[in-house]
């Protein structure tokens, strides 16, 4: 296996005197799809936010070439309606050379190309979540950031979404970290699942869950193709002091 | 009265002055709109207050006094908000304590100084040496923004994908604080406390409503503010008005004819 681009060594941070993550071990790997998943205020963004470099960890080390190219799909952004800005426009940013076919090729692999000179503010969820994952195609990152990219975007596109991720992983060989607020179904082509509540609970393999004859018997016509599950493997309790409690049996 | 020769000639610094401190302004103006920092504008508008009487007082330079007690607010703002205050709130407190302090030192201590230029600028004035100061500033300024548009831009856009795609760092943020105070320090004297930020932000708001692109809206708002300026200083003479007031009352009429006409256009689709 390739070494890991982004590793972080027992990662702590606390903000405004409150303990958000703590002893967390994580290693990002090339061309692996890694989903994060956690209840809400897990600490998920601010782990999102430690691997770009956006919040500096309180203890603990985040090793990370300098050259490393990185991508962010950050969650919830509402464009600003205070800017004009159309979507070719947008597209342009960070990458100064890049020619329009390049960006119609771009628009096109997400099926987007009708958007070209849209303003980015008049844009539906699942319309601007495909502006953004063009804009990534253009900038071939090493490691892409994904923070929520469900979110926002209707039941029918969510499946889509999914397949242009592991579309862009396959064409651009990157790294992908992938933030979900789904604990039972992930995308199926994620290699490792991290569970997190501030610690990492427990991390692994998801289950391929439309492969399994007994889902197929159960909803025959249903197109999950790119969700899997995942079973949680883990071996203590969170009480609601927030303190972690280790558990007898396994659940 | 008719405008003749001589009153061109008489003119032509504050025409220039004003024609390059628009088309500064306007791509200036726009950053200001899109980030949201309307207040900041004002506030540093009216701290100059502060930053004039200092210099008045201690017979130091007006513009470097000036640009110190922006660089002041700018960098008491992040230090500030330690203390639970929401940025509208900060801006509000330290505008009108600063305004008041400088009021306050100079009725104190020269109850005879004349304020109603710092109100209300002194344009009128301009001399070409001050034609010469604004240029070089001009200048300075356009070669920041051909380095830092593009950071600029993207930080208003998103600032955390600017920071984490590296296309923005820490440093592009303080040039941009820097070139705003330096902005505001050396149009002060010309334009007023009170007016200043209308050129900041009346030009790029009439702007927003007619561009698709942040660039387009840097330009049609310099190119508003350099046509406002023109016809200002115009209405200023034909009238005998006050210059900074009928230059902002242009922009206005600006604002409300290039809206009614955006609202009109919508209608008829």
């Amino acid at each position: 296996m390739l070494s890991a681009v982004i590793r972080l060594k027992n990662v702590g941070l606390v903000l405004d005197g409150q303990l958000i993550l703590e002893n967390i071990q994580l290693e990002i790997f090339p061309k692996q799809i890694c989903t994060i998943v956690g209840p809400n205020g897990a600490g998920k963004t601010s782990l999102v936010k430690v691997l770009l470099g956006l919040l500096p960890p309180t203890s603990g080390v985040l090793e990370r070439d300098s050259s490393l190219r990185l991508g962010y799909v950050p969650q919830k952004w509402v464009p600003n309606a205070h800017m004009p800005m159309t979507v070719a426009r947008f597209l342009r940013f960070g990458s100064a050379k890049v020619t329009e076919s390049a960006m119609h090729g771009a628009l096109e692999e997400v099926k987007a190309d009708y958007l070209y000179h849209q303003a980015m503010h008049r844009l539906s969820g699942g319309e601007l979540q495909r502006v953004l994952l063009a804009r990534v195609i253009l900038q071939s990152p090493d490691v892409l950031v994904l923070d929520e990219p469900l979110a926002g975007v209707d039941v029918l596109g969510q499946e889509e979404i999914y397949q242009l991720i592991k579309h862009i992983r396959d064409r651009t060989q990157c790294a992908i970290v992938l933030v979900s607020h789904d604990l039972h179904f992930v995308m199926a082509s994620t290699d490792t699942v991290i569970c997190l509540n501030r610690h990492i609970c427990c991390s692994g393999h998801p289950q391929v869950v439309h492969l399994d004859p007994a889902f197929q018997k159960l909803f025959p016509n249903e197109k999950l193709g790119e969700v899997a599950i995942y079973q949680h493997a883990h071996d203590h309790h969170h009480s609601l002091d927030g303190h972690t409690r280790h558990a007898d049996h396994p659940h | 009265m008719p405008i003749t020769l001589t009153d061109i000639v008489f003119l032509w610094p504050a025409l220039v002055a004003g024609l390059l401190l628009s088309l500064m302004m306007g791509p200036l103006g726009s950053i200001v709109l899109w980030r949201r920092m309307t207040f900041l504008g004002d506030a540093l508008g009216h701290s100059s207050v502060l930053g004039l009487a200092i210099g008045t007082l201690l017979q130091f330079s007006l513009g470097w006094s000036v640009f110190i007690t922006c660089c002041v607010v700018l960098l008491l703002l992040p230090f500030f908000e330690r203390f639970k205050q929401t940025n509208d709130a900060l801006l509000g407190v330290m505008s009108h304590s600063f305004l008041a302090f400088g009021f306050v030192l100079i009725y104190w201590f020269q109850p005879r100084q004349n304020i109603e230029n710092f109100l209300f600028g002194d344009m009128l004035n301009i001399v070409p040496v001050d034609v010469v100061k604004v240029g070089g500033i001009v200048f300075l300024g356009a070669i920041l923004l051909y380095y830092f548009w593009q950071a600029w831009v993207l930080m208003s856009v998103h600032p955390e994908l600017a920071k984490a795609e590296k296309l923005a760092t820490a440093k592009s943020e303080i040039v941009f604080n820097l070139f705003l105070a330096m902005i505001v320090a050396v149009s002060i004297q010309f334009l007023g406390v009170l007016l200043i930020s209308a050129l900041l932000v009346i030009p790029a708001a009439t702007a927003r409503l007619i561009a698709t692109t942040p660039e387009e809206m840097a330009w049609r708002s310099a190119g508003l503010g350099a046509i406002a300026v023109m016809l200002g200083l115009f209405v200023a003479l034909r009238f005998d008005l006050p210059l900074a007031p009928a230059l902002v009352a242009v922009m206005g009429t600006q604002f409300i004819l290039v809206s009614s006409a955006h609202f009109l256009s919508i209608k008829m689709r």
